[in-house]
């Protein structure tokens, strides 16, 4: 069985959709807002890619929006523009699972009511923002707008989440579980993430080595949501292409083995680690690619770059990339401008905490 | 769903209000004792009572990471005496593909208190409870204290997290994508999710009383439970028996409410035939339910009549009344409870009950221990959003 890609819905700092995507490939470039944040010190400025969720309203009336907060919204605009993608908004999808990764979990909301609680010492808090706080909110909601009642897996494991997501999606649709999975991921931006790029780049802070390895005009953090709607068939062509194989393990305990006659899609964002340690792995002169450049820094951006593989394999094309300071190695093969994908397999890779690794592969 | 091939549990460990081994739980069940009490771990000005673990549990000198988080604690206490039970040498772990697999919902929350206040007072600290987020996950916990290999999976699927990571470790061994499986869950109380409860008006404000016509809600718990599962080949290459077996799993969703059970339980009903279906078993080789039972009005309702319709013969209890609702680690306590009582042949009665609730069809839970026959039985769970989660297990043939 191969598991088919047949509809893609992503939205982030690069905009809304596929076509948004593509145009911000094409044009190797994404728009972030200044965000300030008022502290004791002074007012501070952080950059940041955020997603705009107006478009929800074209599938989802107003009184149902009312209590759902930006984090939901994303991912509830992730999974309808997949299933609009797919063309299967409307038509019978069988029997569908959902599986929704977040790296933080809805934290504006979570934060919000943390204060409530804690400094103003409440003994109550808001049932709407309790409920809104639970990690599966999100896949709450979507089962609910959807009327959805297959099986539901929120995970949250930080910059792995989406990585064991599509394992879970790949196995259910291998067992015959379901007929069709809609599995994707969200993240927002918070004022304390925000607070926390400062901190870490502005702050000489010795703590964290990252500051030292990365450019801060590389670490945007951003926002966002990336769905997909896979199904299990024996089709020999899909216009997305296929999910190959997905791989979770430790490199620094036992390596890794990486798919050959591929391309790869590098999850180097600024805020992981181990940004400096792809070129350990990777084979000799196989192109390379990142591109944070478009989205941002978030947990979940191992899901954006499956979205752009999908389109990679749509157009035949290896996009060119972003330039994190990480690229200037010599070992590493960029790719500088677009090229022909011709027989190469892509593979999402990424290296995350305590020594994790996970990567995705598509073929087409 | 065809039936699958059963996953064999080569060890369980278990902690809980009632006791931070599973014997002592069992133990402390089959007693009928219980003592809920005003949370000590964080102040507030409510009152209800909670079930928390308070002894100094954590066995610290065991464990090269100590300064973590209490559901990362209670997960490694759990992984220990589960690995212990299973036979196996740590460094024996290290050279196999083992996973992790746990559900918790505190545990991947963004819940330092030290960091929501950082973050309001502009102060640079703000990066240490940052990181310890980052390294609070019990997933994590675990892989690093045991430095596995295998991939890694953390389920958010609010109270059902637990039984649904047991479910999936179960597939990830049949697949083949792992020889071992370390999967469960674990949460610790919270004064969030305490406040939150209350907030919905489903908190008892005395010890809760699943089933029974005048119960008012539950009482939140802590703890966590965690299963060694292991390939048949593994299994052969330890030379001992399975003690119990995974048979089937399945889950389903009532895209109803985010908080209120599905009137119908139609929800419930199809995790129950997923389950059934993929066990192979049919409704008279279950032995007895150990049902979600949280006390809440709704929950006892729905979950009443989804099993009087489904097994109406078949004895079934709720354990709530002995630990809590522990949240994300309840899926997998009672599951570990579940194979306790078919190795013992003996359920415990369902602790709150005294009179049955007219609404509720013509079938009590047991209200005394009780002796039971067979080696199979059913543990369900219900969780926000609307999750159902529903395990089959089995006892193997080796006894502990």
């Amino acid at each position: 069985m191969k598991i088919s890609i047949k509809g893609i819905g992503v939205l982030g700092g690069f905009g809304c959709g596929m076509g948004d995507l593509n145009k911000a490939l094409i044009a190797g470039k994404s728009s972030s807002a200044a965000m300030v944040i008022k502290t004791t010190g002074g007012d501070i400025e952080v950059p940041a890619f955020l997603a705009n969720t107006d478009r929800l309203k074209t599938f989802v009336n107003k009184k149902d929006l009312r209590r759902i907060d930006h984090y939901i919204r994303m991912a509830l605009l992730g999974c309808f523009l997949a299933l609009e993608d797919a063309d299967m908004l409307h038509a019978n999808r069988g029997k569908m699972g959902t599986i929704i990764a977040t790296g933080y979990g809805s934290t504006c909301n979570t934060f919000d009511l943390q204060h409530s609680v804690i400094t103003e010492a409440s003994p109550f808090c808001s049932p709407i923002q309790f409920s809104n706080s639970v990690h599966n909110a999100a896949a709450t909601y979507i089962s609910i707008l959807l009327n959805e009642m297959g099986p539901s897996l929120s995970v949250s494991h930080y910059d792995m989440s989406i990585t064991s997501a599509f394992l879970s999606a790949c196995q259910w649709l291998h067992e015959e579980r379901v007929e069709s999975v809609l599995v994707g991921s969200v993240d927002e931006y918070n004022k304390i993430l925000g607070y926390f790029r400062h901190c870490l780049y502005n702050s000489g802070n010795e703590k964290m080595n990252v500051a030292r390895k990365i450019n801060p005009k590389h670490a945007i953090i951003g926002e966002g949501a990336n769905f997909f709607f896979l199904t299990g068939e024996n089709e020999t062509s899909s216009p997305y292409g296929f999910i190959e194989d997905v791989k979770m393990g430790n490199f620094n305990r036992r390596g890794v083995n990486l798919p050959e006659n591929a391309a790869f899609y590098l999850g180097v964002d600024g805020y992981s680690e181990c940004d400096d340690q792809y070129v350990k792995y990777l084979p000799e002169n196989a192109g390379v690619a990142s591109y944070s450049h478009l989205y941002g820094g978030l947990p979940v951006g191992t899901g954006f770059d499956i979205a752009i593989a999908a389109l990679s394999n749509k157009y035949k094309t290896i996009f060119k990339s972003g330039d994190p300071s990480i690229f200037n190695s010599d070992r590493l093969n960029v790719v500088r401008h677009n090229e022909d994908l011709g027989s190469r397999h892509i593979c999402c890779f990424k290296l995350g905490a305590r020594g994790s690794y996970g990567w995705v592969s598509l073929n087409h | 769903m065809k039936p699958v091939e059963p996953v064999a549990i080569a060890g369980i460990g278990c902690i809980c209000s009632a006791g931070i081994v599973l014997k002592e739980c069992m133990n402390s069940l089959y007693k009928g004792e219980r003592n809920p009490s005003p949370p000590v771990n964080f102040s507030t000005k409510l009152t209800f009572p909670v079930f928390e673990v308070l002894e100094d549990f954590f066995p610290a000198a065991l464990f090269e990471k100590r300064n973590v988080h209490r559901t990362c604690k209670l997960a490694l206490t759990a992984t220990l005496e589960a690995i212990s039970d299973a036979g196996f040498d740590r460094k024996k772990l290290e050279t196999m593909c083992v996973g992790a697999c746990i559900g918790t919902n505190i545990g991947c929350s963004m819940h330092d208190e030290s960091f929501s206040d950082d973050g309001n007072q502009d102060n640079p600290q703000v990066i240490t409870p940052v990181n310890r987020f980052l390294f609070s996950n019990p997933t994590s916990s675990i892989a690093t204290e045991f430095k596995i290999t295998g991939p890694l999976q953390t389920v958010v699927n609010a109270c059902s997290s637990g039984s649904d990571a047991l479910g999936l470790a179960a597939s990830w061994i049949r697949s083949g994508i792992c020889d071992i499986v370390i999967a469960g869950g674990a949460d610790e109380m919270y004064q969030i999710t305490y406040t939150g409860f209350k907030s919905l008006l489903i908190n008892d404000d005395s010890p809760c009383k699943p089933f029974d016509v005048n119960r008012k809600g539950l009482n939140l718990g802590e703890g966590a439970a965690v299963f060694i599962l292991v390939s048949e080949e593994i299994g052969k290459e330890m030379g001992k028996d399975p003690r119990a077996y995974i048979l089937g799993y399945g889950s389903a969703t009532d895209a109803f409410h985010h908080t209120k059970t599905r009137p119908d339980g139609k929800g419930l009903k199809l995790a129950i035939e997923e389950a059934m279906e993929t066990s192979g078993a049919t409704p008279s080789d279950i032995s007895f339910i150990n049902a979600h039972g949280t006390g809440t009005l709704d929950n006892d309702l729905v979950e009443s009549r989804v099993l009087y319709e489904m097994f109406p013969k078949v004895p079934f209890f709720s354990t709530k009344g002995y630990t809590g609702h522990t949240l994300g680690a309840a899926g997998a306590i009672e599951a570990a409870f579940t194979i306790a009582c078919l190795e013992n042949g003996r359920i415990p009665a369902n602790v709150g009950f005294a009179s049955p609730d007219p609404k509720m069809p013509p079938a009590c839970p047991v209200q005394e221990n009780s002796t039971i026959n067979g080696n199979k039985a059913l543990s369900e769970t219900l969780a926000f959003g609307g999750n159902n989660s529903v395990l089959i297990l089995s006892t193997g043939e080796h006894q502990p």
